[in-house]
């Protein structure tokens, strides 16, 4: 699965630390998902999509 | 602005949370290894006693060993999901790890080629050493994996 979570993180002017923070998750969780090493949970997920105020699909991408 | 993928270490605060809870851990997995250096040596040492109070004595030691349980489960609780996954990994390594190595130990004494040193498979001490050393490596790789 691909994602754009670090894309739109500089977009925010956003560190990992602070988005770690606003989901509740450790810096490492973010790093292991934005380098595509972990998905996240689906909880995680619409976490995210609501942190970024986005639909759940315009972060995610399944791959083929 | 931190967008590249660079090592950063968690903040002050987090570490020194998970220290400070670290510690309250070890410090419940030392009070039950202290419980049970004592009772070892007061039950060797006063074959007098009866077997109830012997049993009570040699038993005294799992009541430290679970506030010391509860609190790693507590703290295994608190972790977010890529941690927990992580320590699963390592304890799934562990226990699989732990497995193989009882087994082999124990095929090669049925045939004839066991280690003088293991003559009944790794018992009880070794098996909690195995799960220990393989845990750290288990909890190494998984840790390298999602870096």
């Amino acid at each position: 699965m691909t994602n754009r979570l670090r894309e739109l993180r500089a977009d925010l002017a956003w560190s990992q630390s602070e988005l770690a923070t606003r989901l509740g998750v450790s810096r490492q969780t973010v790093n292991a998902i934005e380098t595509g090493k972990y998905d996240p949970s689906l909880p995680l997920a619409f976490k995210i999509a609501v942190v970024f105020g986005k639909p759940i699909e315009a972060l995610f991408t399944p791959e083929d | 602005m931190q967008i590249e993928n660079e090592a950063i270490p968690e903040s002050r605060e987090t570490r020194i949370a998970q220290f400070k809870r670290s510690m309250k851990a070890n410090g419940w997995l030392f009070v039950t290894t202290v419980t049970y250096l004592i009772t070892l040596y007061l039950v060797r040492e006063h074959p007098e006693w009866g077997p109830k109070f012997r049993v009570g004595m040699t038993l005294l030691p799992i009541l430290p060993g679970v506030v010391y349980l509860r609190m790693l489960w507590g703290t295994f609780k608190s972790l977010d999901e890529l941690q927990r996954r992580i320590q699963l990994e390592g304890w799934a390594f562990a226990m699989s790890g732990t497995v193989i190595v009882n087994t082999v130990l124990n095929v090669l004494n049925a045939n004839g080629v066991g280690f003088s040193g293991y003559p009944h498979g790794l018992e009880l001490g070794g098996a909690y050493i195995c799960i220990l050393t393989l845990w750290f490596i288990g909890v190494a790789q998984a840790t390298a994996r999602y870096r």
